[in-house]
C-alpha cells in the first residue's frame, strides 16, 4: 500500500507542471471534437496526432495521446445522443434510449446523464488501475521469453474470437501478414530480412506511415463521394442547466453504474474486445436485470447509463493490459503501443517493471483528465453539433495534408509518405471486403517484439524450445488461450445450436 | 462477384480474395528475399508464411464456389467493382501527383494547390474557400510542423524562408 502511496505521491508532483495540464487540456478537447464527428476514430485521430508526439518528452506525448483515447468516448456520446449517429462506435448503443430521450424533448438531459455516467465509469476503471499494477507488476517478473512470444502471438489470435467463422481466416490472414511486415529489417543475428535491397526499411517498417495509412487514411478514401460526414435531419438546441439536471438523474442508478462499470473494465482487459463489446453487454445485462427493462429503447435513462458507463471503464481495463502485457486491448491501444516504443520504452512486463513511477503518471493524468473531459463535455455537448455541416469536400483533402505531413515527420524521408499512401490503399481494399485493420496493425506493431522473444527463447532452451511451451505454466495457459480463440468462433454455432436446442 | 462460366457449370470467385491474392504476394516475395537466410533469423517469419499458407487456402476455399446449375443471366466476369468511384480515383491520382512534387517543389506550394484542385475535384465550387482553406491549412501545417515541431518539411522552390 505504501508502495502505491508513494507512486501516487510523485506522479502528483510531476502533474503539477502547468505544461503536462495544457496536453491533459489539448488532448480532451481534441479528442471530444474528433469523438463527436461520426467516422472519425479515436485510432483514426490518436494515429493522426501521433507524430505531434515526437518533440515531446514521455510523459507530455503518452498523457496527451491518453486524453485523445479517452475523450473520444465521451464525444462520441453526444451525436450518439442528439443526431441517432455514434460519433464513435462505443456509443452505438447509446442510441437506443439517448436519442428516443431527444426526441421527447430531453436531449440535454440524456447528455447530462451520459457525461455522468462516463465519468463514474473511466474514474472507477483507473482508481482501480491505481491498485491492481504493483500485483501485476510482481507477476510480470516471472514471466520470460517464452510467454512473451506467446503474449505477442494471442494480441493477433484473440481477434479471431470476436469473428463470425466466416472471417475467422480473413481476420487471422490480416494479423500474421501484419507479424510478417513487423519482421522486416535487420535481424537480432545481424541479418537484413526481406528488405528488398531498400536501406529505408533496414531499421524495420516504421509504425507511424503503417497506422497512419491504415486507420487515417482508409476511413478518408472512405469519405470522398459523401456530401457530409452525416445528413442531419433532426435540428437540436442545447441547454447547460439541463445538461446539469441530467447528471444529477445519473446517480438515482448506483447499482447499474456499479455493474457496467464492472463489467466495462473487465471486458477491456480482455485484448480486442473493446468499448462497443463492453457497451452492449452493459446495455444488455441491465435490460434483463433492471425493473425498467421493459422500457429499454424507449428512452429510459438507465438505457444511458449502462452503456456510456462501461463504455468509458473499458478504457481503463484496455491500459491495463497494453501496459501490463504489451498486448493492446483496442486498436487505439496498438498505436498507444506504438507511441511508448516511439520514445524509447518497451510496452509489456518489462514497462511495468522498470517504469512504474511513470505508468503512475500516466493513470494519475488519467484520472485528472476525467476531470477535465467533465468540464469540456458539458461546453462541447452545448456548441459541437454543428461541426457535422463541414462538407467533406473540405475535410478529405485537408485531412489527407495532415497525414502527408506526419508520415514524412516520422523520420524526414519521403519514403515514408509513399508507404503510407501504399497502407492506404491496402487498409481500404481491407476495409471494403472486411479484412481486419487492427489485425494488421497490432500484428506490425507485435511482429518485431515476438521475433525478439523467439530468438532470445531459442538461445535460452535451444533443442527442447517446443518442450518449454508445453512445460512452462504460464506458457501453457497462453498456448490454450491462442487455440481456444482460433477454434472458438467454429465451436461456437455449434454450441449455442445446442443449446437452444 | 466475379463469374466463369464453363460447359458443365459456373464458378463463382468472391471479390474480397482479390486481398488474399496481394496478401500471399508479399508473402511469396518476403520469402523469395529472405529463403537464404539463417534457421534462426527465418524462425519466425517461416511460421508466419506456413501460417499465411493455411488461412488463404481456408479463404480461397470459402471464396470459390463451383455451381452445376447455369443460369442464362449470369455472365462471365461481371460486377467487379472494389468501391473505387471515379471522384476517388481522380482524388488518389491528384493525391500521387502531389507526392511525386512534394519534395522538389516544395510542401507550401504543392499543398496549395493541391487542396485547390482535390476540392474542385470533389465539388466544391465557392471561390472564397477555394482559395482560403488552402492558405489556412498550409499556414496551420507550417506553424506545426515546420516551427513548433521543427520538422525540416521541403521547401523546395521556396528555399529561402528558414
Amino acid at each position: 500500500m505504501s508502495e502505491i502511496i508513494n507512486y501516487c505521491g510523485n506522479a502528483l508532483s510531476v502533474l503539477g507542471s502547468v505544461n503536462v495540464w495544457m496536453w491533459i487540456i489539448l488532448g480532451t478537447a481534441i479528442g471530444i471534437v474528433v469523438g463527436a464527428i461520426p467516422g472519425f476514430t479515436s485510432s483514426m485521430a490518436t494515429g493522426i496526432l501521433l507524430p505531434v508526439t515526437f518533440a515531446l518528452n514521455k510523459v507530455n506525448a503518452m498523457v496527451f495521446l491518453i486524453s485523445v483515447y479517452i475523450a473520444t468516448i465521451y464525444g462520441g456520446s453526444i451525436t450518439a445522443i442528439l443526431i441517432n449517429t455514434p460519433g464513435a462506435p462505443e456509443s452505438s448503443a447509446t442510441t437506443f434510449d439517448g436519442y428516443k430521450m431527444t426526441l421527447k424533448g430531453n436531449g440535454c438531459e440524456a447528455l447530462g446523464i451520459a457525461f455522468a455516467s462516463s465519468c463514474f465509469g473511466g474514474l472507477f476503471s483507473y482508481i482501480f488501475m491505481l491498485f491492481a499494477m504493483v500485483p501485476i507488476a510482481r507477476l510480470a517478473i516471472k514471466i520470460g521469453p517464452t510467454e512473451m512470444f506467446l503474449i505477442a502471438m494471442m494480441g493477433v489470435s484473440i481477434l479471431a474470437v470476436l469473428s463470425s467463422s466466416a472471417n475467422v481466416p480473413k481476420t487471422l490472414l490480416s494479423g500474421f501478414i501484419g507479424l510478417l511486415i513487423g519482421t522486416i529489417g535487420i535481424t537480432p543475428t545481424g541479418e537484413w530480412r526481406a528488405t528488398f535491397g531498400s536501406i529505408y526499411v533496414a531499421d524495420g517498417i516504421q509504425t507511424v506511415p503503417a497506422i497512419i495509412g491504415f486507420f487515417a487514411m482508409s476511413e478518408l478514401f472512405g469519405m470522398v463521394g459523401k456530401e457530409f460526414i452525416v445528413n442531419r435531419d433532426v435540428q437540436t438546441k442545447t441547454s447547460i442547466r439541463r445538461i446539469l439536471r441530467g447528471m444529477k438523474m445519473a446517480f438515482q442508478y448506483p447499482r447499474t453504474m456499479l455493474t457496467s462499470a464492472i463489467t466495462g473494465m473487465i471486458i477491456g482487459a480482455i485484448p480486442a474486445a473493446g468499448g462497443t463489446v463492453a457497451a452492449f453487454t452493459a446495455y444488455g445485462m441491465t435490460k434483463k436485470s433492471s425493473k425498467h427493462g421493459d422500457e429499454f429503447g424507449t428512452g429510459h435513462p438507465e438505457g444511458i447509463v449502462a452503456p456510456e458507463t462501461s463504455n468509458n471503464a473499458c478504457t481503463g481495463g484496455a491500459l491495463m493490459t497494453t501496459f501490463a502485457l504489451g498486448v493492446p486491448g483496442s486498436s487505439t491501444c496498438a498505436i498507444l503501443l506504438g507511441a511508448l516504443s516511439i520514445q524509447g520504452l518497451i510496452p509489456g512486463p518489462t514497462l511495468v517493471r522498470d517504469q512504474m513511477p511513470l505508468v503512475y503518471v500516466l493513470i494519475v493524468a488519467a484520472i485528472l483528465s476525467q476531470v477535465v473531459m467533465l468540464v469540456m463535455a458539458i461546453g462541447a455537448g452545448y456548441s459541437l453539433t454543428n461541426l457535422l455541416d463541414i462538407p467533406t469536400k473540405i475535410l478529405a483533402p485537408s485531412i489527407m495534408v495532415f497525414c502527408v505531413a506526419g508520415s514524412f515527420a516520422c523520420r524526414n524521408q519521403m519514403f515514408d509518405v509513399f508507404l503510407m499512401f501504399v497502407f492506404g490503399l491496402v487498409g481500404y481494399l481491407m476495409k471494403q471486403f472486411d479484412y481486419s485493420l487492427s489485425g494488421m496493425v497490432l500484428g506490425i506493431v507485435l511482429g518485431g517484439i515476438a521475433d525478439n522473444q523467439l530468438i532470445r527463447a531459442k538461445q535460452l532452451f535451444g533443442d527442447e524450445l517446443l518442450q518449454a511451451f508445453f512445460t512452462r505454466p504460464v506458457s501453457l495457459i497462453l498456448v490454450i488461450v491462442i487455440l481456444f480463440s482460433v477454434v472458438w468462433p467454429y465451436v461456437a454455432p455449434i454450441v449455442k445450436k445446442k443449446f437452444e436446442n | 462477384m466475379f463469374r466463369i462460366t464453363l460447359k458443365n457449370g459456373v464458378i463463382e470467385i468472391k471479390r474480397e480474395l482479390t486481398v488474399t491474392l496481394i496478401f500471399d504476394i508479399f508473402a511469396f516475395a518476403y520469402w523469395y528475399s529472405a529463403r537464404k537466410l539463417s534457421a534462426t533469423a527465418m524462425m519466425f517469419p517461416m511460421f508466419l508464411l506456413i501460417g499465411i499458407a493455411i488461412f488463404s487456402i481456408m479463404s480461397f476455399i470459402q471464396g470459390i464456389h463451383v455451381s452445376k446449375e447455369l443460369n442464362e443471366l449470369q455472365h462471365d466476369g461481371e460486377e467487379i467493382n472494389f468501391g473505387i468511384t471515379k471522384k476517388l480515383l481522380l482524388f488518389l491520382a491528384l493525391t500521387l501527383v502531389m507526392l511525386i512534387f512534394y519534395k522538389p517543389v516544395g510542401f507550401v506550394i504543392s499543398i496549395f494547390v493541391y487542396l485547390l484542385l482535390a476540392m474542385l475535384i470533389l465539388g466544391m465550387r465557392k471561390k472564397l474557400v477555394l482559395v482560403l482553406v488552402p492558405a489556412f491549412v498550409d499556414a496551420f501545417v507550417f506553424l506545426v510542423f515546420k516551427t513548433w515541431l521543427e520538422v525540416p518539411l521541403p521547401m523546395g522552390l521556396l528555399s529561402f524562408p528558414k
